[in-house]
């Protein structure tokens, strides 16, 4: 009835299979080593070289640190903004994504909402909505004069800003945007986690003689701690990665001589490959921001090791 | 009973401060609906202007003349719309189809084996992630020149899957790793290989985290503008992201205003057709995804 | 010829745990044979060695005369129900059946059939087209145990396959299980912490404890011959009971020395531990069981210790007492309907024919 086995010397246990594991991972690693590790390494090395769109076919040459040289001296002043401005947009962006998804998810996970399921599906279309559609409607949106945004203000008496030609408006509007393009996926995280909390819990709490205050700070909060900061994690690194908003709406901010004000770190790197085309410039730099991220999330791996060991 | 006594029943027993807590709720929850939708209201209003139409500096929610002429305009047979729409969908699908495939077997070689450089593999992924896009799409620009495939849709399906695939495996992993190994090993003793195993037994299992995965895929392939742009030269073979923005750039946006606004509303409309069909598995899936971490 | 032989098996985890120990089984065809013992003594690796989902550190196994060490489990012609039954959720009951089956690539008509027996065998077959999920428990275990049937394999494996059911329905698969292994004439092994469940199914009980076998025989020798002071206090309801004392033995008598009263052996008993001819130790551990203890209102007689009642159980057909005797407490079952109280005084006697003598350091049995 059966087959006949083979005999397999090297069985030293069920799930210890070096060859069957990597039978199985061999097409996603070699993938991973051509398409994402490969490049990589070549994009650190071409950091030491002078390649520009130029030189491509005729030969371009290694010149060691004169690319680093370049970011810190010429450059210099304006990276340091670029950097600052990156930090800034990132943490202003993932707390105001925080805040939105959890307020989001707490309205909407009570019981007191009438047809829920229309609802739901309403507040979560910004994220059906194809980002670069978003970001252009948004940016026809902070128009000065024919932009909605400016008209609903002026109906109530408010002065429009100009949104994309000052520099914290143009910051301003950026957050707004990425806030709507973004809360629904903090907003359903949260909301699955909160509906993952036992009810007992409150019940207990309300017979302990909680308020509701209590109860979001000692029960709903710690409860949903874990999902939420995987999900900050997550989000952070796609909120600082993020080209299309700064960049569609409105190329990094009001352009001086060294570049645009409210430049981050994607899109000047973008920028520099894209129009000015230096791209050895652009590795050296970008190899540059690979390391600060490497370094903040191999301590972020560290502080949230130790904090799930300490819990 | 009729409906209105069954509310009145409904207010007695919710007691009257709940109800006035549960109608400001309900207030709050309208306005927030508005102000999200509002965009989109309002790109939609903007489709159906006419062209030339001045755009004013007061808020017109229904426009004078509304007239259907952008759309007929975008979906003329040689509109770049329906190209830029062919392309993406050919370029989603694929980077999906292709990301799943790749991705599964590995998670569950990852989740369930114990094997040599499992660890290291594991952390690789997750600094994958972290790994500021744009310095591999040098190398990218490079290599695809190389191979000759600068240009082509194949090219970016290639380095789209590149992008999503550190997240696939990680996030499928997570979900065959809620899964007991009873059933494998119930399956192994039954006769079958650990690819059958896997196949019928784990992998049917694993249908929410496999929305999940597909959806992220799906919406991550579709968005992108930056890499596309960087890719691809010719219009024939722009995806939607570049259409809309040659469109957003060429001409004199007073003007092709209305055309603009008709062809992002026509491009939002297969997102979200897909996210409605998979609307169901997102919320369980993410869930069960976020919970385990 | 479906015999299951472990030769010197031995598996180690990481950490150095051991979890099985110089193990010698041999299982013989058609036998149903219960690995016994507490959690963590090493009967569900047992186990899962010989289905083959772990591989020994040492030693070798054996299925019908054949080598399997090192043969993968789907080789091995076995058949294991889970104690979770692990059915596959998202196939119906038949498919679920079936899976085995095909996985041997056989025809479908063939499956159909065998499926179709095996259901109605175990009076299942209305339930062929539904989910695991919309079964109950008693149910659900039937159905992995039709999966394991219809394979007609050489070794059942059991992986306390009760104990996820309520008390009743337990005790009537307990019979079922017995019936339907002995019509199948099929090798068993059944892994169990239940020591009644173990008594009631086997043909030869296997007592492990921290990954050593204690003793390996039939019930009825394993409850009136433990081999030692574990397999003692671990089978029996209630549990037996132990005195630590010394051992003195004159010309013709002999007596526990309990330091605040004396136990005297019964003179059959003192026949056998004399006749042992090996040297007893000194310092013993006496073990009578509940239920040839005696009690008795009665003071002072010859033999009798005097004791306090502390506790009572009083279960309908007959009692359970438990007294202080000087330091021990003693739990006597006690056939007389007398509603005993509270801090009562009375009288037990512990010597008994069915008594046992431990050594106290080595729990080894010298009766």
């Amino acid at each position: 009835m059966s087959e006949e086995p083979k005999h397999s010397p090297f069985l030293k246990d069920i799930w210890q299979k070096n060859t069957v594991a990597y039978f199985f991972m061999l097409p996603s690693l070699a993938m991973l080593i051509f398409f994402n590790a490969y490049p990589i390494f070549f994009s650190i090395g071409l950091g030491f070289t002078n390649l520009t769109l130029f030189n491509i076919r005729t030969g371009y040459q290694f010149i060691g640190f004169q690319n680093y040289q370049r970011l810190l001296s010429v450059y210099g002043p304006h990276i340091q903004s670029v950097l600052y401005k990156t930090v800034l947009w990132t943490v202003t962006n993932v707390g105001l994504q925080v805040a939105v998804g959890l307020a989001f998810a707490l309205l909407y996970n009570s019981k007191d909402l009438f047809g829920k399921k229309v609802q739901m599906a309403i507040v979560i279309l910004p994220w059906a909505m194809p980002g670069f559609t978003s970001i252009l409607i948004w940016q026809g949106m902070f128009q000065t004069g024919s932009g909605s945004i400016n008209q609903v203000l002026r109906m109530i008496g408010l002065p429009g800003p100009n949104w994309l030609n000052l520099e914290w408006p143009a910051f301003a509007a950026y957050n707004i945007t990425n806030t709507w393009l973004a809360y629904p996926f903090m907003m359903t995280v949260i909301l699955g986690a909160l509906q993952g909390i036992p009810p007992e819990l409150y019940e207990a709490a309300t017979v302990d003689g909680a308020r509701s205050w209590h109860k979001l700070r000692h029960i709903t909060l710690p409860q949903i701690s874990r999902p939420l900061l995987l999900a900050t994690l997550l989000t952070a690194n796609t909120t600082f990665q993020n080209l299309n908003v700064p960049y569609l709406l409105n190329r990094g901010g009001p352009s001086t001589g060294a570049g645009g004000l409210n430049e981050t770190v994607m899109v000047w790197g973008y920028t520099t490959i894209l129009t000015g085309r230096f791209y050895g410039l652009a590795s050296a730099f970008l190899g540059i921001v690979l390391i600060m991220v490497l370094v903040i999330g191999f301590f972020g791996l560290r502080v949230s090791r130790i904090a799930e060991e300490a819990s | 009973m009729t409906y209105w006594k069954k509310f009145r029943r409904r207010i007695q027993r919710i007691g009257r401060r709940r109800l006035l807590f549960g109608i400001s709720k309900n207030a709050l929850a309208v306005i927030v609906e508005l102000a999200v939708i509002f965009p989109i209201v309002w790109i939609f209003s903007a489709s159906l202007r006419s062209y030339g139409s001045l755009l004013t500096t007061t808020l017109q929610i229904i426009p004078p003349n509304p007239t259907l002429q952008a759309y007929s305009w975008a979906l003329a047979a040689n509109s770049p719309f329906w190209s830029g729409l062919v392309n993406s969908l050919i370029v989603s699908l694929s980077t999906t189809g292709l990301c799943l495939l790749v991705a599964c077997p590995a998670a569950y070689a990852m989740s369930r084996f114990r094997f040599l450089g499992k660890r290291p593999i594991l952390y690789v992924l997750i600094f994958i992630q972290f790994v500021p896009g744009l310095l591999m799409y040098i190398a990218f620009f490079y290599l695809l020149l190389s191979f000759g495939l600068y240009g082509s849709l194949f090219g970016l399906i290639l380095v789209y899957v590149s992008l999503v695939l550190p997240f696939a495996m990680w996030n499928m992993k997570a979900f065959f790793d809620t899964l007991p190994r009873d059933i494998d090993e119930a399956a192994l003793i039954d006769g079958a290989s650990y690819f059958s195993a896997m196949y019928h037994v784990v992998l049917p299992l694993t249908v929410p985290g496999l929305a999940v995965t597909a959806f992220f895929s799906f919406l991550t392939a579709w968005n992108e503008y930056a890499i596309a742009n960087i890719v691809l030269a010719s219009q024939s073979n722009y995806t939607l992201p570049l259409t809309l923005f040659s469109l957003a750039q060429s001409g004199n946006l007073t003007t092709t205003w209305p055309q603009f606004a008709a062809m992002s509303v026509l491009s939002a409309i297969p997102l979200v057709i897909v996210f409605m069909i998979i609307q169901r598995y997102l919320r369980a899936g993410l869930a069960i995804g976020a919970v385990k971490g | 010829m479906a015999d299951v032989l472990l030769k010197h098996v031995t598996k180690l985890f990481e950490g150095g745990v051991v979890a099985v120990a110089d193990l010698q089984l041999e299982v013989k065809d058609k036998e149903f044979v219960v690995l016994l013992g507490p959690s963590g003594c090493g009967k569900t690796t047992t186990l899962r060695l010989i289905a083959g989902l772990e591989t020994p550190t040492e030693g070798t196994v054996y299925i019908g005369g054949m080598d399997v060490t090192r043969l993968e489990p789907w080789a091995r012609d076995v058949a294991m129900v889970f104690q979770s039954y692990a059915l596959y959720p998202n196939m119906t009951v038949f498919q679920n059946i079936a899976f085995p089956l095909k996985m041997h690539k056989v025809p479908k008509e063939e499956i159909r059939n065998r499926v179709e027996k095996t259901a109605e065998s175990l009076e299942i077959k209305e339930l062929l087209g539904r989910k695991p999920k919309q079964l109950s428990g008693g149910q659900r275990q039937r159905v992995a145990l039709a999966r394991a049937i219809v394979r007609n394999p050489k070794v059942f494996l059991m992986d306390e396959p009760l104990s996820n059911l309520d008390a009743k329905l337990r005790v009537l698969m307990r019979i079922e299980l017995k019936k339907l292994q002995k019509r199948l004439g099929v090798t068993t092994v059944y892994v169990t912490h239940d020591q009644l469940e173990a008594m009631t199914l086997a043909d030869r009980v296997a007592v492990q404890f921290k990954g050593e076998l204690q003793q390996y025989a039939p019930p009825t020798e394993v409850y009136s011959h433990p081999s030692n002071k574990f397999v003692a206090g671990f089978i029996g309801t209630p549990p037996m009971n132990f005195v630590d004392g010394k051992l003195e033995i004159t010309k013709n008598s002999g007596i526990i020395n309990a330091e605040e009263f004396n136990i005297r052996v019964d003179s059959q008993l003192l026949k056998t531990l004399v006749n042992k001819g090996a040297e007893l130790p000194t310092d013993v551990t006496y073990g009578i069981r509940p239920q040839d203890c005696r009690i008795s209102m009665e003071g002072e007689q010859e033999g009798w210790l005097k004791g306090e009642v502390y506790g009572v159980e009083l279960l309908g057909a007959e009692n359970v007492v438990h007294v202080e005797v000087g330091k021990n407490r003693i739990v006597i079952v006690a056939s007389d309907r007398r509603l005993y109280q509270m801090e009562e005084t009375v009288w037990v006697n512990l010597t008994s024919s069915n008594a046992h003598v431990f050594d106290r350091n080595s729990g080894e049995n010298f009766t």
